[in-house]
């Protein structure tokens, strides 16, 4: 058996669950087996059916020409639309791949359609599927190339921009289910601060990340190393920023989008190949081919921690049945003790957490208030020019004084983006240190050397957050805390908060709805001064109100993930203590029953992990 | 006075003393600057205003008699700085770009002013005020607003971060335009380097019944709020119809209007105890800076000269990291300055390419429905300008990401040599320690951004000093607070990133006009889209070769001659010994001399000490 196959069989087997759930997670069996649920999810996660890597980028970035040319022979990918209805578009390998697309809409229909650019294109452009009024969930394309055959799914994310309601959770869930991104930037300009913050958001919760940096023919080598230097500083700042931990410069590929599309369509392998695409999906495959291996051991590894804490609690139980009354009330007393001093601990933090937020909350309104008073002057200044020019016709007015809002609106939510991001590095500086509550016996812990650690490192991170969105799928969270635990580093809160909050950062980031509402209520001007400065009173009041909503809910979010994950940690330790009140007031048959039972768990839990173990040697 | 002020004057008047026994010629210079200004209380107020809006009628009103030429032209085509003094008699200078000056006579003087020469900075005139409590007041009296635009926004960086009152004067009658709106929102981000800096809004050559508080006063205010983000107190000043209390015989005396209540309100604001305070506090400051700086400079001459052979050599080693910090920093700042060359022109023109394809888009959708006349200020108002100050900003991001790095790596290059000056210290002996400790120290004030070694640099050396233009106590702050610290780049961005985009939008306006201007005349029905796309097209590349040029020629250079200056200013004076190769003597003279200098300078310190002055731990 390989060592995959080893985990597998854990991870299937019944009784293996049924133990964890009982002596780990501690739930009672009428309840949903929270394990089960979590065992699952590694099990999809491991039989790589599915690797998705997101694509993301701006317009104009080439996304759209390099994708063609990773997946087809032919453009089949619309490129070169000046405004796409954000609809993503999921690429993923096939042997016999159709010549089909299939669409799938947000009330569940589902429409087949020739995989054509032309086709494509009645979903994808804002002409003819105007802000999504067609409802299109996602789209899904097959490809055989040999990119695909790892298991690795493509997808084309919408990137920052005008993210329309109707798919904002397909968009979601893809982001909590990535496993990798590849962020297409730019030659000139280089990333720019909202770019910034979007790589930041999405790279720290991502396992693995690839700069893709694309160079138009008009683009000479010198300015694209020189960007490509600038660019490089830029991504070691956001890494910092973000606690991502890289070794050295992350290394950014040089890609020239179109010459890489014109050697695809011209079956030219040298064009391919001088374009950059070839070695950068070499580099893509094999860090895909990796990242499969380090999930099974970062599984392994998690799942070895159950069977070590349930072996824990195993032989806690089993000292206990043969310990007389007052020792058994020690044990309690002692445990109780332990418990209240790790609470404290944790209620401090959560204390420290909560005076953060509340100076978050605090500083952010004086931002507002400074940018309300400054836009809103700023837009008056610039809508008398226009008078002054001569624009003082409805709707030309109305066409300027959207542009302008939308120049100023895109510094508040560029701020409130950078103001999250700091907010949470700081949630990690609090929590450091915080494990979950977890039973203390000295012997057959696993001692986790320093290197082991950092080996692991990146992969905490990414599980930290997989999954871990808001409603995301239940096994990340898990994952992130165990792996944690596993690596006796921080496990603590931070995973579950993270992943909370981040998918808030982004939701607010996609925040050109703004623009749209406050365009409806401008709409019958006739006279300029006086009513266009109502307009603007009315637009920043408006924008105020929203950035408040926005930073007010990832403040009650964070908070009640922390109170949350306080809870659980407060379920576990009575769901102990009435363990040990059990075994205090059983009858002597019942002890013995007991003591059976644990005997039969202690050698499948014996059994089980000499199969994990023998596959991680 | 204050105890505080009476024991600075006197040790700083020692300093003097201790230092031209040093033959530190540079520092003396800044301190009897400082002496001068211990002595005597000194205000620095600027007039800034639209042509014609009546500025040098406001400081004749000050000084009560006509010494600025007025008139319905444009009259002041320089900065005047008028100082006022208690000595009877008037007196006129011309100071030149390099620095000397020259006596002229009033005939001179007010040619000069309506048509200066290419090599004249500026003109002073000392004389007395129509009031003695004025004097002591140094008033800037600016040319007006027009397209004049680089000359203007000299006169705006150079005086307006260095005044305690800002006088915004706008016309009654011509009242607030696109003129003053540009103006004034240049003024207030020019000014924001010291936020504290109080606006006196002068409502000039209003009629008889006019109040600061009538709807013409307010409609003005209205908009002077919207550029300064502040509410500025409003002064009207009425038209000059009613005679004064004037000697017979002088016909121009009626045209000097009554303005002694704004003037009074200045002289108020002036001095306001806390603002009184807080001056004090800065020049007790700045000598105490200055004493540092000279302490620390004795100490390493006195260890270089108590050292032996082998200290000696090891101190020379520690002078080398600093210098290879010094080379690092200077070859951090070309790389970065190499970057903007790449790609900043790179930005430039695909910004204006994507313009160019916009415009015509707009140009094409407009004509179905409306025509030529609406398109063209659809064009000029919005489309054009809008695309300019997107694309401006792109650059000025991409600047100041830049930058933002460049801070962050010359402050990491400090601190590693610090730290290796300290760790690789062999010999562990006192006097190599204490060298290392004194370059941290030294290194330490200077990213706190205590930089009085510098004021003497910015003063334009000996010549700027003596004609006296600075403010020394808002030079403190400003000229400090721009060199290195946390913000050590940030600072030369934001004077010059600031106002970059006004910049390129006052450029796009002279192009834009000159090129359409004829289209609107000749234009045919059937073709004047066409050919407004290629005249919109013609001007956005004529403007693009024009701001190309202005980024290579001026903007990059600047950038990066700013922050070589900063890193020099940072570096080069602890190095000079190193730079000029020159060898350290064992003197037995010399090391005496050092010694008793330092021993005097302990006593100085420990005067300030007496009085309250507070310095700060020498730790």
């Amino acid at each position: 058996m390989t060592s995959r196959e080893r985990i597998l069989s854990v991870l299937k087997n019944a009784d293996g669950c049924r133990i964890i759930d009982h002596h780990v997670e501690k739930v009672t069996s009428d309840k949903q087996s929270p394990t089960r649920m979590r065992y699952d999810h590694y099990l999809k996660q491991l039989a790589a059916e599915r690797l998705v890597v997101t694509l993301t980028g701006v317009q104009g970035s080439g996304k759209s020409s390099i994708l063609n040319a990773i997946a087809f022979d032919n453009i089949v990918l619309p490129i070169d639309v000046p405004e796409t209805t954000c609809v993503p578009v999921e690429i993923c390998g096939a042997v016999e791949p159709s010549s089909e697309a299939m669409v799938y809409f947000v009330d569940g229909r589902t429409e087949r359609i020739p995989a054509t650019e032309e086709n494509l294109n009645r979903y994808v452009h804002q002409t003819y599927n105007p802000g999504n009024t067609l409802g299109v969930d996602r789209i899904v394309l097959q490809s055989d190339r040999p990119i695909f055959r790892s298991g690795m799914v493509l997808v084309d994310l919408p990137g920052t921009g005008s993210l329309t309601e109707a798919n904002k959770e397909t968009t979601r869930a893809y982001l909590d289910e990535a496993v990798g991104v590849v962020f297409v930037i730019r030659t000139v300009p280089p990333i720019t601060r909202s770019e910034a913050i979007y790589i930041g958001l999405q790279w720290a919760r991502t396992p693995f990340a690839f700069f893709l940096q694309n160079r138009w023919n008009d683009e000479t080598f010198h300015e694209s190393n020189s960007a490509r230097d600038h660019n490089q500083n830029i991504l070691k700042d956001i890494a910092s920023r973000n606690r991502i931990v890289i070794e050295g410069a992350e290394p950014i590929h040089v890609v020239n989008a179109y010459a890489a599309l014109e050697g695809v369509l011209n079956d030219d392998t040298t064009g391919l190949e001088e374009s950059g695409l070839t070695t950068f999906l070499k580099a893509l495959d094999d860090r895909a081919r990796v990242w499969t291996e380090q999930l099974t051991a970062g599984i392994a590894a998690s799942v070895e921690t159950d069977f070590i804490t349930a072996l824990k609690e195993v032989d806690d139980s089993t000292e206990l049945l043969s310990a007389d009354r007052e020792q058994i009330e020690d044990r309690i007393k002692q445990e109780e003790k332990r418990f209240e001093s790790y609470i404290q601990k944790v209620k401090l933090r959560q204390q420290g957490l909560s005076d953060d937020l509340k100076k978050l909350i605090k500083t952010e309104e004086a931002w507002r208030t400074n940018w309300s008073n400054s836009s809103g002057a700023q837009l008056r200044n610039n809508m008398r020019t226009k008078f002054r020019q001569g624009i003082i016709d409805g709707s030309r007015l109305e066409k300027a004084m959207h542009d302008e809002e939308s120049l100023v609106l895109n510094d508040a939510l560029e701020h409130m983006g950078e103001s999250i991001v700091a907010s949470q590095v700081g949630l990690c500086d609090i929590f450091e240190g915080i494990d979950e509550w977890k039973i203390s016996r000295p012997d057959c812990f696993k001692v986790v050397s320093k290197e082991e650690r950092t080996k692991y490192e990146n992969l905490a991170r990414p599980i930290l957050s997989a999954g871990g969105g808001v409603g995301g799928l239940v096994g990340g969270t898990y994952a992130a805390a165990k792996i944690g635990a596993a690596l006796g580093s921080p496990g603590g809160p931070v995973g579950a908060i993270i992943g909370g909050v981040v998918g808030i950062a982004i939701g607010g980031l996609l925040g050109s709805y703004l623009g749209g509402k406050t365009r409806e209520k401008v709409h019958e001007w006739t006279a300029p001064e006086k009513e266009v400065f109502d307009a603007i009173d009315d637009f920043i009041s408006q924008a105020s109100k929203d950035l408040t909503k926005q930073i007010g809910e990832y403040r009650t979010k964070t908070e009640a993930n922390v109170t949350k994950w306080k809870e659980t940690q407060i379920g576990k330790f009575e769901a102990e203590r009435r363990k040990r009140q059990d075994i205090r007031d059983a009858e002597k048959h019942e002890k013995a029953n007991m003591q059976k039972i644990l005997e039969k768990d202690r050698n499948r839990i014996c059994e089980l992990l000499s199969l994990i173990r023998v596959g991680s040697e | 006075m204050s105890q505080t002020l009476n024991a600075s004057r006197s040790v700083c008047s020692q300093l003097i003393d201790l230092l031209e026994r040093r033959g530190d010629i540079a520092r003396v210079a800044v301190l009897r600057m400082l002496d001068v200004r211990l002595h005597n209380p000194q205000a620095y107020v600027t007039l800034v205003g639209e042509t014609s809006s009546g500025k040098s009628t406001l400081v004749n009103a000050l000084l009560k008699r006509q010494i600025l030429p007025v008139g319905a032209q444009p009259t002041t085509a320089t900065v005047t700085h008028v100082v006022c003094r208690h000595e009877t008699g008037e007196q006129f200078f011309a100071i030149y770009r390099d620095a000397t000056q020259e006596n002229i006579d009033r005939s001179r003087f007010d040619s000069l002013s309506l048509s200066p020469t290419a090599d004249l900075l500026r003109l002073q005139v000392r004389c007395k005020p129509g009031d003695a409590n004025f004097a002591g007041l140094h008033v800037f009296d600016t040319p007006g607003y027009n397209s004049i635009l680089n000359a203007h926004e000299e006169v705006l960086e150079s005086f307006l971060p260095e005044s305690d009152v800002v006088v915004l004067v706008v016309g009654y009658r011509t009242g607030f335009g696109q003129v003053e709106q540009d103006l004034f929102e240049m003024v207030s981000e020019t000014a924001c380097i010291d936020q504290q800096v109080p606006f006196f809004l002068a409502v000039n050559r209003s009629p008889p019944s006019a109040h600061a508080e009538d709807s013409r006063c307010k409609e003005i205010l209205n908009k002077m709020q919207d550029c300064l983000g502040c509410t500025p107190p409003v002064v009207t000043i009425h038209s000059a119809s009613t005679t004064m209390d004037f000697p017979p015989g002088q016909e121009s005396a009626s045209r000097i209007p009554e303005a002694s209540a704004l003037w009074e309100r200045i002289l108020n604001e002036i001095n306001k105890p806390a603002r009184l305070k807080a001056v004090e506090q800065k020049l007790c400051q700045l000598l105490v800076n200055i004493i540092y700086e000279v302490d620390f400079d004795l100490e390493r001459q006195e260890l270089k000269y108590e050292a032996n052979e082998k200290e000696l050599e090891e101190i020379k080693e520690q002078s080398q990291m600093l210098k290879k910090a010094r080379d690092d920093s200077l070859a951090a700042v070309d790389t970065m300055a190499k970057r903007l060359e790449d790609i900043l022109p790179r930005l430039l023109k695909q910004g204006i390419d994507s313009l160019i394809t916009k415009s015509a888009q707009e140009i094409d959708a407009t004509g179905k429905w409306t025509g030529a006349e609406d398109c063209i200020a659809w064009m000029e108002g919005h489309v054009l300008p809008f695309g300019i100050r997107e694309l401006a900003h792109a650059m000025e991001s991409f600047i100041a990401d830049e930058l933002e790095r460049l801070d962050r790596e010359l402050n990491e290059i400090a601190n590693t040599a610090v730290r290796q000056m300290h760790s690789r210290a062999r010999l562990k002996s006192n006097a190599v320690i204490a060298f290392a400790g004194n370059i941290a120290r030294t290194l330490g004030e200077r990213i706190g951004g205590a930089f009085a070694h510098n004021l003497f640099r910015a003063y334009g050396g000996v010549g700027g000093a003596a004609a006296g233009a600075g403010n020394l106590v808002k030079m403190g702050v400003a000229r400090a607070g721009r060199l290195i610290g946390k913000t050590f780049s940030r600072q030369v961005y934001n004077t010059i990133g600031r106002t970059f985009t006004k910049k390129f939008l006052k450029r796009l306006g002279a192009v834009v006009a000159v090129v359409i201007e004829g289209i609107l005349y000749v234009y045919e029905s059937k073709t004047w889209q066409g050919k407004l796309k290629e005249k919109v097209k013609e001007a956005l590349i004529e403007w693009k070769s024009e701001t190309l040029t202005d980024l290579k020629s001026t903007q990059i250079p600047a950038i990066r001659k700013n922050n070589e200056e900063s890193v020099r200013t940072f570096y080069d004076d602890l190095l000079a010994d190193e730079d000029s190769g020159e060898q350290c003597k064992e003197d037995v003279c010399l090391l005496e001399e050092t010694r008793s200098l330092r021993t005097d300078l302990a006593s100085l310190m420990a005067r300030l000490k007496d009085a309250g002055i507070l310095l700060r731990d020498n730790g």
